[in-house]
């Protein structure tokens, strides 16, 4: 099948089986492979991007759903090589070890911090609810996200990264 | 390059890491993000009985499938003298199933083919005959007469009792026991754990044929240890064999062994003469790679009234595994000493005396692994 999805700003189009998996579409027909796959079950959320800005789990998609629609992956974070907020968090706050979770959680901070400016922890477990991280025990996550909150509301000067 | 210099300041002290950078940017290099020209793509066919005879396989339909390269077996190992390989703690473990399935999730055959979903699907083309034999499920029930006897490949195994180890002076507790005023003992169970790293096992293997270099891309913790078995299993001098770690999507020790799915891969990419990629999916991590605990323990302490003795101790346990998830078809991957670790408790409650531990393991449909 012929499809065409915006990816990351730039219209990119494929012609695909349409049993491809939306994780896979990404990962191997676009190359973009700073998206993870832990489970291919819905439970890890290691997969997750924003379809229209929406947090999805795209082992759980076939790449055709996303055809006509725009996909934004960690790659898309920095747009214009300047750092997003999350990013620039999580290293500062140490929200990462191994890093394998670390693309869907801080697609899940962004969509969150795009919905609510000044989210709670309780706010930030929620939203991270669907993503599984073995290394850091999340706490410092929590910490990065909220971290990502004050950033971009100019309330703290980003360290140099 | 700028250099950063900081303070040092001991625990507590943040430092930069130099790894964040590209992990924050998606940059990092996972082992699924190895691609190598030429690269096929493998998958595994397990068995879903704990125990069983497998009688026959019939592969003809998977091998016709547009795509498929090769479809692999117990048997096709065999004639390669790679059905079977040696562990870490010295015991042996099946690389594909040649007589019997010794756990659930046990690999029976693999599908070699040029991208990942034909693989998959030719997996489902792949006829196995199966006759179960009774699984053991307790440990209690392992050690029984009657039982079925799980390593019918080892000489002289006639019993599922394994494992032995005692340590400490056994007269002076035993003399401890006889002077006590009261005895307190307790039967607990620490449950099983499984790692579970969010990057599951793979590997990219790559073998030279012109040259017989073997280089292997692996999600390994230990990829010095990991290259002594691949000399050994391959017969090859190390020099020969280069055991990649990229970035690991955390490890927690499952991945220290050495699984049969790095061993067929690498077989393959031998025999075909090209790059070979296995990726294990969620499943498969969990039923069938190193575990830890599931073990039943018993322990005793010999107390005086007046508090004027110390506290010799003396305990048995049964370190078991339950049936499901083993990558060892009963064997022994990590050395046994790191059992006594854990269970010779009377350390870590600094109860500094003698102490005497022997514990039967008893194997059984999961395979039996010492903790980590
Ligand atoms: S890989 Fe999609 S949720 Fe785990
Ligand atoms: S940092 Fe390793 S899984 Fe989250």
């Amino acid at each position: 099948m012929q499809i065409s999805v915006k990816v990351n700003g730039t219209e990119r189009t494929a012609d695909v089986e349409p049993r491809l998996l939306l994780v896979h579409l990404v990962r191997d027909t676009f190359g973009l492979t700073g998206t993870h796959e832990g489970c291919d079950t819905t439970s890890c959320g290691a997969c997750t991007v924003l379809l229209d800005g929406t947090p999805v789990k795209s082992c759980t998609l076939f790449g055709v759903q996303a055809d006509g629609r725009e996909v934004t992956t960690v790659e898309g974070l920095a747009a214009g090589g300047e750092l997003d907020p999350v990013q620039v968090a999580f290293k500062e706050e140490h929200g990462l070890q191994c890093g394998f979770c670390t693309p869907g959680m801080m697609l899940v901070g962004k969509a969150l911090l795009e919905r609510n400016a000044d989210p709670s922890d309780d706010d930030v477990r929620w939203a991270i609810s669907g993503n599984i991280c073995r290394c850091t025990g999340y706490v410092n996550i929590v910490n990065a996200i909220r971290h990502a909150a004050r950033i971009k509301a100019g309330a703290t000067e980003p360290a140099t990264v | 390059m700028p250099t950063e210099t900081e303070e040092i300041r001991g625990l507590g002290h943040r430092v930069k890491r130099k790894e964040d950078d590209r992990f924050i940017r998606g940059k990092g290099t996972y082992i699924d993000d190895i691609k190598l020209p030429g690269m096929l793509h493998m998958a595994i066919l397990r068995s879903p009985y704990a125990h069983a005879t497998i009688t026959g396989i019939d592969t003809s339909k998977a091998q016709a499938l547009p795509g498929v390269v090769a479809v692999v077996t117990g048997e096709l190992m065999a004639q390669h003298n790679l059905a079977w390989m040696p562990t870490l703690s010295g015991d042996t473990q099946a690389v594909l199933v040649t007589d019997k399935v010794r756990f659930q999730g046990q690999e029976v055959a693999a599908v070699i083919a040029e991208d990942l979903y034909t693989a998959k699907d030719a997996l489902e083309l792949i006829g196995v005959e199966y006759e179960p034999i009774e699984p053991i499920v307790t440990p209690q029930r392992a050690m029984e007469p009657n039982a079925p006897v799980i390593r019918t490949d080892k000489e002289g195994q006639d019993s599922n009792h394994i494992y032995h180890w005692e340590s400490g002076d056994k007269d002076a507790t035993d003399k401890a026991f006889a002077e006590a005023d009261r005895v307190v003992a307790l039967d607990t169970f620490y449950p099983r754990s499984h790692p579970a790293p969010v990057e599951t096992c793979g590997c990219v293997a790559d073998i030279n044929p012109a040259t017989g270099q073997a280089t292997i891309y692996m999600t390994s913790q230990a990829p010095h240890a990991i290259r002594t078995v691949f000399a050994l299993v391959a017969g090859l001098p190390e020099e020969k064999i280069r055991i990649v770690s990229p970035d690991i999507g955390g490890g927690f020790g499952n991945k220290v062994p050495v699984y049969p799915g790095y061993v067929v891969a690498t077989a393959a990419s031998l025999l075909i003469g090209r790059p070979v990629k296995w990726i294990e999916d969620r499943t498969e991590n969990l039923i069938s790679t190193g575990f830890a605990r599931d073990f039943h323990m018993h322990g005793e302490m010999a107390l005086k009234d007046d508090g004027t003795r110390s506290w010799p101790t003396k305990g048995r346990s049964m370190p078991t595994h339950s049936p499901r998830s083993s990558r060892w078809g009963c064997s022994t991957s990590s050395p046994a000493p790191t059992t006594c670790r854990l269970l010779t408790s009377p350390r870590t409650a600094r109860t500094r005396t003698r102490r005497r531990a022997a514990w039967p393991i008893a194997a059984r449909s999961g395979s039996l692994r010492p903790p980590t």
